[in-house]
């Protein structure tokens, strides 16, 4: 159990996704001018974090695995992750059509996400169990949505004060994410996995 | 004979400032009438109590007293003094818009008898809101309310707000020392008919002879009305409506609420020895004003007729030029600046002042947090600055930008000299107009729909009288038909 | 990893499979996630301002409401000035545009003015007011209710002794605004959204 633990706490702060492994920047820096579609997105993507991660793992032990397909996994995860993401947009434009409107095209851009991909990919290279795959994708899916939600109050504030004109816009938010990235280098070494 | 129960306040302010008071200089001196100038000047829109018309002509003589200005709001501003209406137009105003603005004009002469209020027996609620609009009585602590509106049938407590805590200001304390019997009057009356419980005056610990006064009016005053004497510490704004409740009743009034909400109704002092005087007849029509600063060589107060040109006041106080001083209509904090020496002192006047220019360059924000700590409502000016600069209203009201008292106290502890509060005052406007843009939308839309309704609806009715009637006339045509089929067999 | 043929075969199949399956479930799903009429153009019409004038080539505020949640462009409204632009431009997460309008003509506040002198009676323009500001009856005095009227200026061409005009609409005499400070000199670049002068 403790292993489960650590496995969230893991992909969520020591190896969190977009702060130390670098993956998943597009959306965090496109959605984060804002801290309600910052709050959706990360829903969405937490949403299909955990559920891709399962149904790759699904498809890995049932299809690819027997098959001796393991080759195709690339595909394969690609279009279990656009199925998800697909899902989720339809039931974000009924549930909230406010925010699908705001999320706009960075909606159908979590298929082409690294990070989702990349959980799924990761969850292969280290053999995980079924449960060790949700885990690792809950993990990954919290710690994405803490970044873009402290990312996102931190730049509405930003987007009042009196920045010089050659730093305005993205140049400060690309700063202020690498400060970010400094204060989440201290988790290191906290767990070893 | 009252009883008067004497205590210290026990709820502490948040926040405010320790200014430097500034008040022993007009302290000194006795407080007179001022001898009666020679013309008297009136606004017509912005005497208070919304916008007005004439009720004499050009040419009209009035003796002090005569009602000449009725406003919206059903108050009547009376003649100051016995004189001929001379004209009637526009003139510069002691308001922080400058004016200019249609004003009355009156040449003053020799006193004839004046104009009075008539005495009743007793009196009712009724009566005395309309004996307040009769006599011109509003809130003389500055916003000037039109008081009467603020007397409803749900209210249980009165308190005077004796706290004056803004610097230079003594035109409180100056009347709570010279007509203390008056206030308590006024109080009574108003209790006594608006069936009050409870009277509580809040009075700042830097005023111990006002204190007395009031003390000795209170025992000599023939009501039998509990008075609870609240002694509150110095600190500006101790005397905001809200901070004030707070220090002396430990009640915290909501935001976007009001005390007569609570069933608690604020005072002036000065207004309510207003209304004890308009119930023996005399309406409004003059006041107490403190006339100080560096620039004045004999800081007073004096009790001037309303509609005295700034003018004369300061002559009276030893100005006789003026060069490039800076000219203050109200306190430092709370005041605004007036250019006009012409123009007159309206109800709420309640402090000239007269002083060297004190510009100082405006710099960017450093973050330094004072602002925070000064303000008594807690919000957060800094961040309420940057919102309202950068046009982000919605944002700002969020934050609580209605609820500013525009005490200016975070302008007085900035370090960067920024004017915070006439940002928040300029903000609050904003707010209120896009509130009010959008109440009339709502309303635009509200109609368009009903129309459209309507509209459907008559269609739709005139549809089916169109299809009953073809039936009718088929059902008709079968019978005939029938009916000849019939006779033809 | 082995080539042999069967195995390729074998993946594609499995592939194919596994992608028409995963295109059977988004069917089913869209047939269940359908959205009927639009919450987003409600939120649009609560800021526009309802004068129902036309001026944005749309017949009315809802028409205009439901053409900006397909994408047209939110600055052709200018009754609403340029605070609706931004508030629409906040609303839905895009960058603000400048009005397009002559600012003049767009900032002043109008109502319609019948000149009882020369009106006849004939309630055209009553019929034609879209929030029914025009109070009267046939071959009875028509007037306009200042406080109800958004100035759209629909009921000037149906006159036919052309008796109404559009007057500015006049203030309280005791209106006056407090002005912004100036704005001190900084680095900063204004990001889009107009500043209130």
């Amino acid at each position: 159990m403790t292993e489960l633990g650590l496995i969230i706490v893991s992909a969520a702060l020591v190896n969190n996704f977009v702060l130390v492994q670098f993956l998943g920047l597009c959306p965090f820096m496109g959605v984060s001018s804002r801290l309600d579609s910052a709050l959706g997105m990360s829903l969405a993507t937490a949403f299909v974090l955990t559920l891709s991660s399962v149904v790759a793992y699904a498809i890995q032990s049932l299809l690819l695995i027997p098959l001796d397909a393991m080759w195709l996994k690339t595909l394969a995860f690609i279009v279990a992750i656009a199925v998800a993401v697909q899902f989720t947009e339809l039931a974000l434009k009924k549930t909230s059509p406010l925010l699908h409107a705001v999320l706009g095209i960075y909606l159908p851009l979590i298929t082409t996400n690294c990070a989702v991909l990349g959980v799924a990919l990761l969850n292969t290279n280290r053999a995980h169990s079924l449960a060790e795959s949700a885990f690792y994708g809950v993990g990954a899916a919290l710690g994405f949505s803490l970044v873009l939600i402290l990312f996102s109050g931190v730049r509405e504030r930003l987007a009042f004060a009196d920045i010089p004109t050659p730093f305005a816009g993205a140049s400060i938010a690309l700063i202020t994410a690498g400060f970010m990235a400094l204060a989440f280098m201290g988790f290191s070494g906290m767990i070893r996995l | 004979m009252s009883e008067c129960q004497l205590r210290q306040s026990t709820h502490p302010l948040v926040g405010g400032i320790h200014p430097e008071t500034h008040k022993t200089e007009s302290l000194k001196q006795q407080c007179m009438m001022l001898p009666t100038p020679p013309e008297l000047i009136f606004p017509l829109h912005f005497s208070g109590g919304g916008p007005g018309h004439a009720l004499v002509s050009v040419g009209d003589r009035v003796q002090q007293g005569t009602p000449i200005i009725q406003t919206e709001s059903g108050i009547v501003h009376a003649a100051s003094r016995a004189g001929v209406v001379t004209a009637i137009s526009e003139h510069p105003l002691a308001h922080p818009s400058q004016g200019p603005s249609v004003c009355l004009f009156i040449r003053t002469d020799s006193a004839g008898p004046s104009l009075t209020l008539p005495l009743r027996s007793s009196w009712t609620a009724e009566a005395l809101r309309q004996r307040a609009m009769e006599a011109g009585i509003l809130g003389l602590g500055g916003a000037g309310f039109p008081s009467h509106q603020k007397w409803g049938d749900t209210l249980h407590t009165l308190l005077i707000n004796g706290a004056e805590c803004e610097p230079y200001l003594t035109a409180d304390d100056t009347l709570m020392q010279q007509d203390a019997d008056a206030v308590i009057q006024g109080a009574v009356a108003l209790a006594e008919n608006l069936n009050l419980t409870r009277i509580v005056i809040g009075i700042e610990d830097n005023k111990p002879d006002a204190l007395e006064q009031l003390k000795k009016a209170i025992a000599e005053s023939s009501s039998s009305y509990l008075f609870e004497v609240v002694v509150v510490p110095t600190k500006y704004p101790s005397g905001g409506e809200r901070q004030l409740i707070w220090l002396t009743l430990g009640l915290e009034i909501g935001s976007g609420r009001r005390p007569v909400d609570h069933g608690i109704v604020v005072h002036n002092p000065g207004t309510l020895a207003a209304l004890a005087h308009s119930i023996d007849g005399n309406p409004l029509i003059e006041r107490v004003v403190t006339v100080t600063g560096d620039a004045v060589p004999a800081p007073q107060n004096v009790i001037v007729p309303i509609g005295t040109p700034i003018r004369h006041i300061l002559n009276h106080a030893g100005v006789d030029s003026y060069g490039d001083l800076q000219l203050t209509v109200g306190g430092p904090l709370m005041g605004f600046t007036v250019h006009a020496t012409e123009a007159p002192v309206v109800k709420t006047t309640n402090c000239l002042l007269l002083r060297a220019p004190t510009q100082q360059p405006i710099e960017p924000c450093i973050r330094c947090g004072l602002c925070a700590e000064a303000c008594p409502v807690q919000l957060q000016p800094q961040r309420l600055f940057q919102m309202v600069s950068h046009g982000a209203l919605a944002a700002a009201g969020h934050e609580g930008l209605a609820d500013c008292i525009e005490c200016a106290a975070c302008n007085a502890v900035c370090p960067s000299h920024i004017p915070l509060a006439s940002w928040f005052q300029h903000g609050r406007y904003s707010l209120q107009e896009e509130a009010q843009q959008t109440a009339i939308a709502d309303q635009a839309r509200q109609r368009f729909e009903a129309r459209q309704a309507r509209l459907t609806r008559l269609a739709q009715e005139q549809e089916a009288r169109r299809k009953a009637r073809r039936t009718q006339n088929s059902d008709m045509l079968a019978k005939v038909r029938a009916a000849r089929g019939a006779k033809s067999e | 990893m082995s080539a042999n043929w069967l195995n390729l075969v074998l993946g594609a199949l499995a592939l194919t499979g596994l992608t028409f399956a995963g295109g059977i479930l988004l069917s089913f799903a869209v047939r269940h996630f359908r959205v009927d009429g639009n919450p987003l153009v409600d939120s649009i019409d609560a800021i526009l301002p309802q004068t129902q004038c036309g001026q944005c080539g749309h017949p009315g505020c809802r028409p205009y409401a439901e053409a900006i949640a397909g994408g047209e462009l939110i600055n052709r409204c200018p009754p609403g000035g340029q605070d609706t632009v931004d508030r629409l431009a906040e609303l839905l997460g895009v960058d603000s545009l400048p009005l397009d309008a002559d600012p003049e003509t767009a900032a002043i506040d109008q109502v319609a003015l019948i000149i009882e002198e020369d009106c006849i009676g004939c309630t055209k323009c009553i019929q034609a007011c879209p929030v029914d500001a025009i109070l009267g009856a046939a071959k009875l005095m028509h007037t306009v209710l200042p406080d109800l009227c958004t100035g759209c200026d629909l009921c000037i061409a149906p006159c036919p002794v052309d008796c109404i005009e559009m007057v500015p609409r006049t203030m309280a005499p005791n209106t006056w605004t407090p002005l912004a400070p100036e704005i001190i000199s900084s680095d900063r670049t204004t990001t889009g959204v107009a500043l209130h002068v």
